[in-house]
């Protein structure tokens, strides 16, 4: 590891365009604790999957937009098992949202509440979910219902079994 | 006259109109139009009644009684009583319908008739029907018969009659019926035998055009239930099943084995938790399901979130969290705000929850009970509450400190066993600078007092040692020595982590780089209490360790000390260890530079002393001269300026050891 991984701050010397970037757990684990009153959206995928890379370009479009209400990372699936085991992860890509370290759900009308799999139809689909987790966990609320409409949900299949 | 009267007052049969004076345009006036169809689609039921009769001959009863069947057949088209006749609207007429051979005889003749042809004809042409043809959809034809026709039906009638006349006489021939079978038939049923039971009124199914079978009954022609639409329903032992129902049943059957659920989100499957086992979507790629170990949960069975859980040991060990979060925190690690209104958030130390049952509150003031006034309130006094609270806890954990430790040094580099420090040297190049990096947060536990405690112990390792007999031309030892090295509250001079680090980092070197250092004269830069260059003289011909006047007596001290415990090991000649004082950017002819190798742990601090440290070192070095700093990261913008600086005048290489 160099020397300069100190300097490399992750909001300002990095390129402006492109989404940051977290590695390990304990990255994940810092900016989930100490992200304070904004949401926090990580995106688990791989970043040369073809939906992963549409996702990756509507949050890489609103994020100026919508820095002050949220916060945008990107991570690989395949880097941190825990956190993948942890919150079930079998389609990529899977966005989680944050609030406080309170992991926020939503009701989206497909079968996972817990995460939001796919990309997304619209950029403008994409704030209203933010302002809608912004506000409700303002007040106080950990679960939302989607304010998507369903043709713009990303439908998919699971099997469950019993732990 | 009266004909030519009458010739003269010829009105159109259907709009009533003067025909002589208008002619032929009154044809194609909308009322005579409509008229026309209303009388030509009557006449057209009226001759269809008649000609029914062709089709469907009836024979009038020799005695004068008409079949019953017959009449009320045409009773459905036309009610007629027996001696009925017959009005022809087109030629004007009445037929009698007298009886004669067959029923409606006369009618049919009539109809046959040339005259009416012709009637037809001319009828055809002066009420202009041509001209509401489309309208009409019926055929001139229709209202009137042929004649070949009318011959066959008079064939067909004879032929009747003769039939007729053969079963009468058949009849007579039959002998009278004996008078047993008579008796039998009377008598009442016996009881053993059962009533035969009547078939059902059996109805054709009826197919329509789009193929829609139907049936009166309700049943089929095989005897089942048959609802409209040709839905049928039938036995389970009729069922004549496809291969695709027999796959499913299969799919049923083996996920109710298996136990899996197909996922909705509506319904709740078992609280206790359950994982997804195989995932499908468009366009969405699958990883395969999750292997968990046997004890552990995920979101769905509401296990502890991997934020939440303590650190292990191992997860410490590792640097990067901690240079991420300095860096991402900006470079003085800025405090976080822990409480606030609108979102609180109760954190503990280092981000990790203060509890087990963590839960941030959220929108304290924002109650649903009372006014916002009291809401507040209560919400300022609990936060007044729980600041106190953490003020007490602070006193308590102040109190049990744990026991005599290494004070000033972090708790890592208690770890930094030599193994990982040889692990690393093999990516070190041509060095120069050795990194060391620790964490703020872990010096700030301890209180400034407690880093000058005791006297810290370092332990030479015997490896170490013996290498540098070997360079010297002595024997191995069997053991080795403990320096103990004292630290000062007045002068603030205590060892730093860079000390120690360095001084470990010099004991792993090989036995190739410690010939190079043999016969170099060495030169330390901020001693402090010496421990890197006491370690470092064991392996140099000679040492010189330097420090502000204010460290002196403590650093005469330690170098004396341990320069007498390492002759021990080494032989007298092998040490030289003597310490000077040095003002940073003074005249240091004295030292008689240059010199071959130059040491700093932990100058990099202010940035003020930068350019006279720079002096310093362009002072005392020469262009062979190799220099070793050891610095400690804790402000970003020093380590710049510093890089900056020296970039001007040194060549540099870095390395770190982790």
């Amino acid at each position: 590891m160099s020397f300069l991984r100190g300097d490399q701050t992750i909001g300002t010397h990095q390129m402006s365009g492109l989404l940051r970037r977290l590695r390990n757990k304990e990255e994940i684990d810092h900016v989930i604790l100490n992200t304070e009153d904004k949401v926090l959206v990580l995106r688990f995928g791989e970043a040369n999957d073809i939906t992963c890379m549409r996702l990756d370009e509507t949050l890489r479009k609103t994020e100026g937009e919508l820095s002050k209400m949220a916060e945008i990372f990107v991570i690989e699936a395949t880097d941190v098992p825990d956190y993948t085991n942890y919150f079930d992860i079998t389609l990529i890509p899977a966005t989680i949202f944050f609030f406080n370290t309170v992991h926020l759900k939503c009701d989206y009308g497909t079968p996972d509440n817990t995460k939001w799999i796919g990309a997304f139809h619209t950029k403008q689909d994409l704030i209203d979910l933010i302002e809608c987790f912004y506000r409700g966990a303002m007040r106080g609320k950990p679960i939302i219902t989607s304010p998507i409409i369903p043709s713009h949900v990303p439908q998919y299949t699971l099997l469950y079994m019993d732990i | 006259m009266s004909e030519k009267k009458q010739a003269q007052w010829r009105f159109c049969r259907s709009c009533k109109r003067n025909l002589e004076q208008r002619g032929n345009e009154h044809n194609y006036t909308k009322k005579h139009k409509d008229n026309l169809i209303q009388k030509m689609n009557q006449i057209f039921t009226d001759v269809k009644g008649q000609k029914y009769f062709l089709n469907h001959i009836t024979l009038s009863a020799t005695n004068g009684e008409t079949s019953s069947v017959a009449l009320s057949n045409a009773s459905a088209l036309k009610p007629t009583s027996e001696d009925t006749s017959w009005y022809c609207f087109i030629c004007d007429v009445t037929v009698h319908n007298e009886k004669t051979n067959a029923v409606g005889f006369e009618a049919i003749k009539h109809l046959a008739s040339k005259s009416h042809h012709k009637q037809v004809d001319s009828f055809w042409y002066e009420a202009g029907v041509g001209i509401v043809h489309n309208q009409l959809k019926l055929n001139k034809q229709k209202f009137y018969i042929k004649e070949d026709r009318f011959q066959q039906f008079i064939i067909e009638i004879k032929k009747k009659r003769k039939e007729e006349e053969e079963k009468k006489e058949e009849e007579k021939d039959v002998p009278p019926i004996d008078e047993k079978i008579i008796a039998a038939a009377l008598a009442p049923p016996p009881e053993d035998i059962q009533e035969i039971q009547k078939p059902a009124k059996a109805y054709e199914t009826v197919y329509n055009a789009s193929g829609i079978a139907q049936n009166g009954t309700g049943f089929n022609e095989e005897g089942n239930r048959v609802w409209g639409g040709g839905i049928v329903k039938v036995k389970r032992d009729m069922w004549l099943s496809w291969p695709i129902d027999e796959l499913e049943d299969e799919l049923d059957k083996r996920k109710v084995e298996l136990g899996i659920v197909v996922g909705k989100a509506s319904e709740t499957p078992s609280s206790s938790g359950f994982r997804t086992v195989h995932a499908t979507g468009e366009n969405l790629k699958s990883l395969g399901a999750r292997v968990l170990a046997p004890g552990e949960g995920n979101v769905h069975s509401g296990a502890v979130p991997p934020w939440l859980k303590s650190k292990s040991d191992l997860q410490r060990a590792t640097n990067s969290g901690k240079m991420f979060a300095i860096a991402h925190n900006g470079r003085r690690g800025r405090a976080l705000k822990p409480q606030k209104l609108g979102a609180e958030l109760v954190r503990g130390e280092n981000g990790v929850a203060a509890s087990k049952n963590f839960l941030p509150k959220f929108g304290g003031v924002w109650q649903l009970n009372g006014s916002r006034g009291d809401n507040r309130r209560d919400f300022l006094e609990n936060r007044a509450v729980q600041v106190t609270e953490k003020k007490e806890e602070k006193e308590e954990e102040e109190k049990n400190f744990p026991a005599p430790m290494m004070s000033n040094v972090s708790e890592r580099s208690l770890r930094i066993n030599l193994q990982s420090i040889i692990k690393l040297s093999k990516y070190l190049l041509s060095l120069r600078f050795v990194t060391l990096i620790t964490s703020m947060a872990d010096r700030n536990k301890r209180s400034y007092k407690e880093r000058f405690r005791d006297i810290v112990d370092f332990q030479l390792p015997l490896e170490f040692i013996n290498r540098c007999r070997s360079i010297k031309g002595v024997s191995p030892a069997s053991h080795s020595a403990i320096l103990a090295i004292e630290q000062d509250t007045e002068s603030a001079s205590c060892i730093w982590d860079a000390s120690l680090v360095m001084s470990s980092w010099f004991c792993q070197q090989d036995e190739e780089i410690l010939r190079q250092w043999k016969n170099s004269r060495c030169l330390e830069i901020g001693s402090g209490c010496g421990l890197s260059g006491i370690v470092m003289s064991a392996t140099c011909a000679e040492m010189i360790a330097t420090d502000l006047g204010e460290v002196m007596p403590i650093l005469h001290r330690n170098v004396d000390k341990s320069g007498s415990i390492l002759k021990e090991l080494l032989g007298a000649d092998g040490v030289n260890i003597k310490s000077q004082e040095l003002f940073w950017g003074n005249d240091c002819s004295a030292l008689s530079p240059p010199f071959d190798i130059i040491i700093g742990s932990d100058i990099v601090y202010e940035i003020q002393a930068f350019d006279l440290l720079v002096k310093t070192l362009r002072d005392l070095s020469g262009p062979d001269t190799i220099i070793y700093i050891s610095l400690e990261h804790r402000w970003k913008d020093v380590e710049r300026f510093f890089f900056a600086e020296i970039d001007q005048h040194f060549v540099y290489d870095l390395t770190s050891t982790r």
